[in-house]
């Protein structure tokens, strides 16, 4: 393990950081072994270690002031208020979780329900005693914005199911069978393929927003990919991104999502657009980009 | 700077090691065994080196004094050897710490080692190392079969 602490420290703090920790790790280690060891492997150290350091806020491998080391208080009380901060975020969490659950759109899709499913486990799992760090459980379902593996433990769960959460409420803005469409247009199999359910239907809402045409209709015929590709003709990185972002709010509107948290998400997501659309000076390119949905008769007004 | 630095043991401060010298010397001294400031300052440099080595860490105060509590009246020690036994002990508590897999405490650890050092080994530290604990390790990992756990002398779990 090769975690890092760097900052302005004396050395005279440092030293006391590291008895504090040292001591810490002491009731730690007497704790997680019963008393019954004095010595533990080095792996269970640094797993032991990095739990405290999570659970005290200190990032190893951020940067130190002596704000954030709190060289004035006792750590294990640091550490007890940490792990109560932790069990609360645990139950904020399941809430969440709760919560998403009972308002999942209703396409279906393989691994998203695992995922969904998999937590379960991480709520009997989870130890916030010894291993805060730690996510007991797969996470399989891939968000359009991926949460930053330096999250750890339950901040990372809260992440994720915040995220997910988001691109469930836009899914549920649109008819399920228009996103029924615009999925089986995307993937081959979208209900039993590791995909995002999210990024298809964005990125027609914003072709059909880009040609002026109602976004709730998930309508884009062949045709307008040409228009499209004429939108960001000529157009920098940066322009193209501006447009993106606009483009992102404005086709909210329709949807009645106002939520800034919704707009940002997309707007995040729109951005890995940018290289692509940059490059494809064709239609055949745009196609990888955009698709055409089929034209269904059923699903006219 | 590496926080897992603080994790590197660096070993006892002379002040502490004195302490634990008495504190060890007031067990053994009835026995005629004692350790000198040189011989415990010994001990506690091949304490750090055998736990670099077998891939641990201590934080508590280590086990010399357990040691020392369970072998200073074993008829196989003498003044002569007893810096150098008590090297050896340490040594085998700490890889057969790791060989048993963390299965067994370190005082049950230590207790087994008295036994087979005084009643099988003789006093044999390479007989104590390579057959009586290396059986007991195997057996903690669940390394026999049911034939020959049957086959296994019963005095081997007496302790």
């Amino acid at each position: 393990m090769t975690t890092t602490v760097s900052g302005r420290l004396s050395d005279a703090h440092r030293k006391q950081f590291e008895a504090k920790l040292w001591q810490l790790m002491k009731v730690q280690v007497r704790r997680y072994t019963g008393g019954d060891s004095s010595s533990v492997p080095v792996e269970l150290a640094e797993e032991l270690l990095e739990s405290v350091l999570f659970t005290l806020g200190i990032d190893p491998k951020g940067e130190l002031n002596l704000d954030k080391l709190n060289l004035e208080m006792a750590y294990e009380d640091l550490l007890k208020m940490g792990q109560k901060r932790l069990e609360k975020k645990l139950t904020c969490a399941k809430w969440l979780w709760h919560e998403l659950c009972l308002q999942l759109s209703p396409l279906e899709n393989i691994s998203l329900h695992d995922t969904l499913k998999g937590f379960d486990g991480f709520w009997k799992q989870y130890n916030a005693s010894f291993f805060a760090h730690q996510i007991p459980c797969d996470i399989d379902y891939q968000l359009a914005n991926p949460v930053p593996n330096t999250r750890k433990g339950v901040d990372y769960v809260i992440e994720y199911l915040t995220r997910l959460t988001l691109e469930n409420t836009f899914l549920k803005a649109f008819e399920t069978k228009r996103c029924k469409q615009v999925l089986e247009t995307y993937y081959l199999d979208y209900k039993g393929l590791l995909v995002n359910l999210y990024e298809p239907v964005l990125y027609t809402a914003l072709a059909c927003n880009l040609l002026g045409k109602d976004v709730r209709r998930l309508s884009v015929k062949e045709v307008d990919l040409t228009v499209i590709l004429k939108r960001f003709e000529g157009l920098t990185p940066i322009e193209i991104s501006n447009l993106l972002k606009e483009q992102v709010l404005q086709l909210h509107h329709p949807l009645h999502l106002l939520d800034e948290n919704l707009v940002k998400y997309a707007q995040t997501a729109a951005e890995s657009l940018v290289p692509r659309i940059k490059e494809a000076d064709t239609i055949l390119h745009l196609k990888g980009v955009f698709f055409s949905t089929p034209c269904d008769q059923s699903l006219q007004p | 700077m590496h926080v897992l630095q603080i994790l590197s043991d660096t070993g006892h401060t002379p002040k502490s090691l004195e302490i634990l010298r008495e504190s060890c010397n007031q067990i053994s001294e009835k026995f005629g065994l004692s350790l000198s400031q040189n011989q415990i300052e010994n001990i506690e440099k091949r304490r750090v080196q055998t736990l670099k080595e077998t891939g641990r860490i201590e934080f508590g105060e280590g086990v010399i004094q357990k040691l020392i509590y369970a072998f200073c009246d074993s008829p196989y020690i003498s003044a002569s050897d007893y810096e150098d036994t008590l090297i050896e002990l340490q040594d085998l508590f700490y890889h057969f710490k790791h060989e048993s897999m963390e299965s067994l405490s370190d005082d049950e650890l230590i207790e087994a080692m008295a036994y087979g050092f005084n009643h099988k080994a003789r006093g044999s530290l390479s007989y104590l190392s390579e057959t009586y604990l290396e059986h007991i390790s195997r057996l903690e990992r669940g390394g026999f079969t049911e034939e020959e756990e049957e086959l296994c002398d019963d005095d081997d779990c007496e302790w």
